[in-house]
């Protein structure tokens, strides 16, 4: 049984392009009130439970393409950044991409054994940056790798900042399955959106002439005031709540004896960027081959045809800053497929597949984890997330429950801190993915009858301490 | 479950414990990096128009056939002979002249008392001038009395046969008083003895309604002079003078000054001719004191049919001009100088032995020496050297940070030109502190292939990628200039003869040059 869930999942992740921008460690964490976050039918064994402003906060940062120890090397003592080294390591396209999630008010309350309600406050940032590996390689190897080839050096950059504000419920239909949902209405703060960016070089073999092509749209929704004498933010505090989104959150669990399916996708929505919205774009035919030296002109004695060419040049390759229109942009969507096994009383293993999907890009990935809850007053999850970059992603949760107070700290490569001896710079230079979600919750009225069982009580039997 | 507890304990205090980093992996002390930059240096798409001297792009025409030839086409103009003839100022004339006293009756009509007739002679030492056309020049007159008496109303009456007006053909002729000047302008001396005319001055009492009376003794004194003659033209004898012509030059762009001795250059179609044209009414012999080919202070006599001196033909009409043609005998050796300027001085002799006859000039004419060269492209040339110097420029380049090199060049040439080149590094003394290529290396541009007829058969191509020295990279940065010296020589035929080449308009050299070079950069912070 477990073969036939593993396998498919297993071979869908090694073929994955880049790790995912979610947290597969938090599902194991079925004692916290977050873990909904995941799939909306998720519910904690609270009855009420309250974050209060900026208690709970997450971090994200991915990198497909290197970690710190590709970038550097150690000679006669010192650290040098190793261009060539750097560049083996990059794939085609590298991604940057970090997210930063802070809870502003978050308030949880389970009107009867059936039905939870969620209501929810969270301010979100999320950028993205994709730089080519020719980007770093016309500078690590130089041009003489792409001579009759084209280099593809044009980075890519998105970024939005936003607030969402949710309310939700989980509604258990049978003894076995539930079902989840959460609606958002989202406040865009600022976005910079890459519509389409190209910068090529091409070398030519005759006598390596450099020709550039570059063409780009870029989109940006309350960046351009910044730039602006006499902007004062505070009071133009009112545009920036123009850009309104919608997004919603699905999910539902099944118990199959004692194994428990579940399944959700989260933040499927958009923003409308209306305020301060600006378009810096390229012109499209902004193509410049240079051959070096012309002769014909140094010889009729036009010596001074290089500064003007120059100039030329460089009203080419200007950025026009256009007024626009509103646009509109998706957030990044999560898929979460979960299946949890409870292997014995208050033990539980499971899988969680996720899948992240920004525009073009699908980004997923797998962990696997146990979780073991000691008590009611202790719950703690290992985890192991596989990608087909790295290997090394050892995660944990942990959540202590004191009197009415929770704390916790979840994170799916969070043990190679341990791991990597008396000094962190192991661990650091070698990461690529990391994300850790730590905070404090007010939790009340526990759930003392096991026997009735929520979405997310299947691997958790909490017992008394 | 107590094995799982202890584990999780154990994480638990090693995290707590492992919060510390070191700044050793931090801290970035530099940056190493080996780039192999492919990039282009020059390139161009040249014909023969290009290559040649932009002071002469005037000079560059192209014939029915296609074929490139310089034209150079200039009058070599001299005025000496017109100037050697200036007519000068004629000095007072000074005249009393006796009023008869007595007591005048009112009279209706002027009264001519006294009458003097001078006959000036202009005082020409050569000339026997007849007729001048007075192009400036000005007679100035101050008439006065003896003795003041102001009841006397009188005039001098100034007439000159010789001088005609231009207007209606009168003879000069004016009554003046007191002071002034008359402009000559208007008139033409024309005199049947040469370089004289009549002077004739009458007194004259006006007319008045009073009478008047003059005292014994009384006389009007006259003073005329001429200055400021000039014509426009003149005739008669000018005289057996000889002038001796300010240096007269033709530049020639075309070969460069750059082109350095020892080549060899057999132009096959050269033309070169020489005309005199004469403005003058006059028998003229032109002396070449100097008439050579010149480049870099050696010279070559141009040979001409006539041999100088040489008899010019004059026209028969005032406004005319006559050619006389010189042939130049050795054009081929005078072109294949390849010369830099074309230089002459003469000496011009007007009426030699002469002692008279009839002349004519005008103030405009001229005595022009009409160079005509033409050279057609069209030949043959070995170990022609064209060298520049330009400014090394390298800056805070160092050359160590070249690791290697190669020079990329990729040529599709269709001039029947083969071009070695050779890049000499030199300090600020011009030293030479090395050379780029080895000898091998240093035929960049291969000619084309030519028919026997030295048309385009095939172009060549040439596209190589020529490993540098690296001891010789890294003197390259040491240099202040670089010297660039091209070595250069005319297609052979397909049996490795020379032959005579064409270069015609659409003959195209495609030059691409490229630069690849592996740097080594360590920098420190």
């Amino acid at each position: 049984m477990e073969k036939r869930v593993f396998l498919p999942i297993a071979l869908l992740f090694v073929t994955a392009l880049a790790y995912a921008q979610s947290e597969g460690t938090l599902s194991f964490m079925n004692s916290l009130p977050q873990v909904s976050y995941n799939n909306p039918a998720f519910v904690a064994p609270y009855k009420v439970a309250v974050s209060l402003p900026s208690s709970s906060m997450v971090v994200f940062y991915s990198n497909n393409g290197f970690s710190y120890s590709d970038l550097i090397s150690r000679v006669n003592d010192s650290t040098k950044v190793d261009l060539t080294k750097f560049n083996s390591a990059l794939k085609s396209k590298n991604y940057i991409t970090q997210a930063l999630q802070d809870d502003m008010l978050r308030f949880c309350i389970k009107i009867n054994p059936k039905l939870v309600l969620t209501f929810s406050s969270t301010a979100k940032t999320y950028s993205q940056f994709m730089f080519p590996k020719d980007m770093i390689g016309i500078f690590a190897n130089g041009t003489q790798p792409y001579i009759g080839k084209t280099a593809t050096v044009s980075p890519q950059f998105d970024a939005t900042m936003f607030i969402e504000s949710a309310m939700g419920g989980s509604y258990r239909i049978n003894e076995n399955l539930t079902i989840g949902a959460r609606f958002k209405w989202l406040k865009g703060l600022a976005n910079v959106n890459t519509q389409n960016a190209t910068l090529n070089l091409a070398v030519d073999p005759a006598n390596y002439a450099l020709t550039v092509n570059a063409d780009a749209s870029i989109r940006t929704s309350g960046i351009q005031n910044f730039g602006q004498s006499g902007f004062n933010l505070s009071k133009s505090y009112s545009s920036y709540l123009q850009n309104n989104g919608l997004a919603v959150d699905l999910g539902a669990t099944y118990r199959l004896n004692k194994l428990m399916l579940g399944a959700s996708l989260i933040d499927i929505g958009y923003i409308n960027w209306r305020n301060n919205t600006y378009q810096y774009s390229l012109n499209s035919t902004a193509t410049y081959t240079f051959q070096g030296i012309d002769l014909g002109k140094v010889i009729s004695g036009n010596s001074d045809y290089l500064k003007s060419e120059g100039d030329s040049i460089q009203n080419k390759f200007k950025f026009k800053e256009t007024p626009m229109g509103s646009y509109r942009t998706s957030i990044p969507g999560k898929m979460y497929l979960s299946a949890m096994y409870e292997l014995m009383k208050n033990f539980t293993a499971g899988a969680v597949f996720f899948s992240e999907k920004y525009r073009d890009r699908i980004s997923p990935g797998v962990t696997l984890g146990v979780t073991k809850n000691f008590g009611r007053w202790f719950t703690a999850a290992g985890t192991y997330t596989l990608s087909n970059t790295s290997a090394n992603n050892l995660g944990m949760g942990m959540s202590l429950n004191l009197p009415g107070v929770q704390i916790f700290a979840v994170g799916d490569n969070l043990l190679g801190i341990p791991l990597s001896g008396q000094y962190l710079n192991k661990y650091i230079n070698s990461l690529q993915y990391f994300n850790l979600r730590l905070g404090l919750n007010l939790v009340f009225g526990r759930d003392k009858n096991p026997s009735k069982k929520q979405a997310t009580d299947p691997p958790v039997k909490p017992q008394e301490p | 479950m107590v094995w799982l507890k202890r584990i999780l304990l154990h994480v638990i205090g090693v995290l707590l414990a492992s919060c510390s980093v070191t700044n050793d992996d931090y801290i970035i002390k530099g940056l190493d990096a080996s780039p192999t930059l492919a990039i282009p240096l020059a390139y161009g798409d040249l014909s023969i128009a290009d290559l040649i001297s932009k002071k002469d792009s005037a000079n560059i025409k192209v014939q029915g056939d296609s074929v490139v030839y310089l034209s150079y086409d200039q009058f070599l103009i001299s005025q000496d002979i017109r100037n050697l003839i200036t007519i000068p100022d004629v000095g007072t004339t000074t005249t009393p002249m006796a009023v008869p006293p007595g007591t005048y009756p009112p009279a209706p009509n002027d009264l001519t008392v006294a009458t003097v007739n001078h006959l000036v002679d202009l005082n020409l030492s050569h000339e026997k001038l007849t007729e001048i056309d007075f192009k400036s020049g000005a007679l100035s007159y101050a008439i006065g009395l003896s003795q003041p008496n102001a009841n006397l109303k009188y005039a001098i009456l100034i007439s000159i046969p010789e001088f005609i007006s231009k207007v209606d053909g009168s003879i000069f002729s004016q009554q003046v008083s007191g002071t002034g000047t008359i402009q000559l302008s208007n008139y033409v001396f024309k005199s049947n003895v040469a370089n004289k005319f009549n002077l004739n001055l009458s007194v004259i009492i006006k007319k008045s309604s009073s009478s008047v009376t003059i005292a014994p003794g009384t006389t009007v004194n006259s003073q005329i002079s001429f200055a400021g003659i000039d014509f426009t033209y003149i005739k008669g004898f000018f005289g057996d003078q000889t002038v001796t012509t300010k240096p007269q030059t033709l530049d020639i762009h075309a070969f460069g000054s750059s082109l350095l001795n020892g080549h060899n250059i057999s132009f096959a179609q050269p033309a070169l001719s020489l005309t005199v044209v004469n403005d003058y009414g006059v028998p003229l012999e032109v002396n070449f004191i100097k008439l050579e080919a010149r480049k870099q202070g050696n010279a070559l006599p141009m040979q001409t049919n006539p041999v100088s001196p040489i008899l010019v033909n004059q026209p028969l009409t005032m406004g005319a001009s006559a050619n006389t043609v010189v042939n130049v005998t050795n054009v081929g050796a005078l072109i294949n100088f390849v010369p830099t300027q074309f230089y002459y001085q003469a000496t011009a002799r007007i009426n030699k032995g002469q002692v008279s006859g009839v002349n004519f000039m005008a103030d405009t004419s001229k005595m022009r020496v009409h160079m005509q060269v033409n050279v057609p492209l069209y030949g043959k040339a070995s170990d022609i050297i064209m060298a520049d110097t330009v400014d090394a420029g390298f800056g805070n380049l160092e050359g160590s940070k070249i690791a290697t090199a190669s020079l990329k060049t990729n040529v599709t040439n269709e001039l029947p030109l083969d071009v070695s080149l050779q890049f000499y590094f030199v300090d600020q003394n011009y030293k030479v502190l090395d050379s780029l290529l080895d000898s091998s290396q240093s035929n960049i541009v291969k000619g084309s292939l030519v028919t026997a007829a030295g048309e385009l058969q095939t172009a060549s191509v040439n596209d190589k990628l020529i490993p540098l020295d690296g001891s010789k990279i890294s003197k390259v940065f040491g240099a202040k200039k670089i010297i660039i010296k091209a070595l250069m020589n005319t297609s052979k035929d397909a049996t490795g003869s020379q032959v005579d080449v064409k270069f015609k308009s659409t003959y195209k050299i495609k030059i691409k040059i490229g630069l690849e070079a592996k740097l080594k950069i360590v920098s420190n912070f």
